[in-house]
């Protein structure tokens, strides 16, 4: 049932039933400079795809390391958002709870979020410290980095919030609210 | 025409990215009010988690541009630029999001219209009046100064209404730095990706990217890289300080504005940078 659901899902998303578009010849794949490190590249990802194996795509870590550079988008030949399907497939995996194993992306954005919803803004320093929990091998090489940058004024350690932060905060709520409930 | 500025939430800890806009607009006697109070656009990470939320985000900021009677909000980061414009493309094809929109934006009385037009600042130096004074204020050419433009994937792309440049091989950079008397070498990797936030956790993959895109400006004889965006200066810098080949600087594109507007290295925030680039601008 859920290989079925999940395609159906990916369908009702904005762009998401473009994929039935895809004539497989392989701009995208040829045209992005992260392929090379992805399970599969966009092609076959996509082929996978349409083919029902939905579950199957969703494991791989593809549309994790797209790094939005819309290479493929402006140079498809169907003219398929690409960038955009990777989004719907990112929010497909994230809503289904589904996370391809040691990809640390979705956390590293889900500590952006956190730190974008308690302020307003994005703060890197607050970004990487919740982010650490979730990487802590990597934030203790990044540490040295941290301080260089701190050294060299480029890093602010605190964080000035939105001046009317619970008029924001009320905004997203709503916003929110409305997503569920459609 | 009234404009309002947008620096998005990386411009402060850009290496003199903030201090050289400042310092040029003064000279070009331009510059514009922020934003009342703006938010974070969302970037790439919302349009990956909550989809009503990475439009809301954009829209409160240029809603509350439009409350100002603004027609422009100009924004120096490629990420907010491509957010911003993103969005506004989104709302104006799909309606029933704009009406979701309107209804979390009313929560803070604010309302969505979609007039305002989204601004790179470096578009905004591009304006032929403006450009006219750029013109005008160079008293020290950096003639002597090769320079590799690089304009990363966000200034072009997603192609929406407001892009007002080649989504592969824009030109508007190379222009500007003509004007103030560089030499502008012909950069294949003008556009090629920089890995963008992959680099917090996919360094290894964005390190070749880097590879690639400083080994092009220095095959070409690029004594400097000129950016447009916080996040490229920042990828490029740290990526080139961890790769073995002879680094060549990056800088901000107001940065050497500032330089041939006769501005101290002070008032550019040069000393930010991580690679030095004093040997390179000796040879102006």
């Amino acid at each position: 049932m859920e290989v079925k659901g999940l395609l159906k899902e990916l369908m009702e998303f904005p762009g998401g039933e473009q994929i039935l578009k895809c004539i497989q010849c392989g701009t995208c794949t040829g045209s992005c400079p992260m392929a090379y490190v992805m399970d599969y590249g966009p092609r076959r990802l996509f082929a996978l795809a349409k083919g029902g194996s939905i579950r199957k795509a969703l494991m791989a870590n593809t549309y994790w390391i797209c790094a939005s550079c819309y290479f493929c988008t402006v140079r498809c030949p169907r003219g398929i958002r690409i960038t955009d399907i990777m989004y719907a497939l990112k929010r497909l995996a994230v809503k289904n709870g589904i996370f391809p194993s040691g990809e640390k992306t979705p956390h590293l954005y889900l500590a952006f979020k956190d730190t974008v919803e308690r302020y307003g803004r994005l703060s890197e320093a607050k970004m990487m410290q919740k982010f650490a929990l979730k990487d802590p091998f990597g934030s203790v090489k990044k540490g040295a980095l941290g301080l260089k940058l701190l050294m060299k004024g480029r890093m602010e350690l605190k964080v000035e919030p939105l001046r009317n932060l619970e008029a924001f905060k009320r905004v997203i709520d709503k916003a929110k609210e409305l997503e569920r409930a459609s | 025409m009234k404009a309002l500025f947008y620096p998005g939430c990386t411009l402060k800890t850009s290496a003199g990215y903030e201090e050289s806009i400042n310092a040029v607009n003064r000279v070009l006697e331009v510059g514009w009010p922020e934003v009342d109070d703006w938010n974070c656009c969302g970037a790439t990470a919302y349009f990956s988690l909550d989809e009503l939320v990475s439009l809301v985000l954009p829209a409160r900021n240029i809603a509350k541009a439009d409350r100002a009677e603004a027609d422009w909000v100009v924004t120096p980061c490629n990420a907010c630029y491509a957010t911003l414009r993103k969005a506004k493309e989104i709302l104006a094809e799909e309606l029933d999001k704009r009406e979701k929109v309107k209804i979390a934006l009313s929560e803070e009385s604010l309302s969505y219209r979609g007039r305002v037009k989204i601004k790179h600042i470096l578009d905004y130096y591009l304006l032929p009046d403006v450009f006219e004074r750029v013109k005008s204020s160079v008293v020290k050419p950096l003639s002597g100064l090769s320079v590799a433009c690089y304009y990363g994937c966000q200034y072009t792309r997603p192609v929406t209404p407001d892009v007002d440049d080649s989504a592969e091989n824009p030109t508007k950079m190379d222009l500007l730095m003509k004007a103030l008397g560089a030499d502008v070498v012909d950069f294949t990797a003008k556009t090629y990706c920089c890995g963008a936030a992959q680099m917090v956790t996919h360094e290894e993959a964005c390190l070749r990217l880097v590879g690639r895109i400083a080994a092009d400006a220095r095959n070409k004889g690029a004594d400097v890289i000129v950016t447009l965006c916080p996040l490229c200066h920042f990828n490029l810098e740290l990526g080139e300080s961890k790769l073995d080949a002879e680094p060549v600087p990056v800088m901000f594109f107001t940065q050497l504005m500032g330089l041939a507007f006769g501005l101290s290295a002070k008032e550019l925030g040069l000393k930010k940078l991580l690679i030095p680039a004093d040997r390179a601008l000796a040879k102006i």
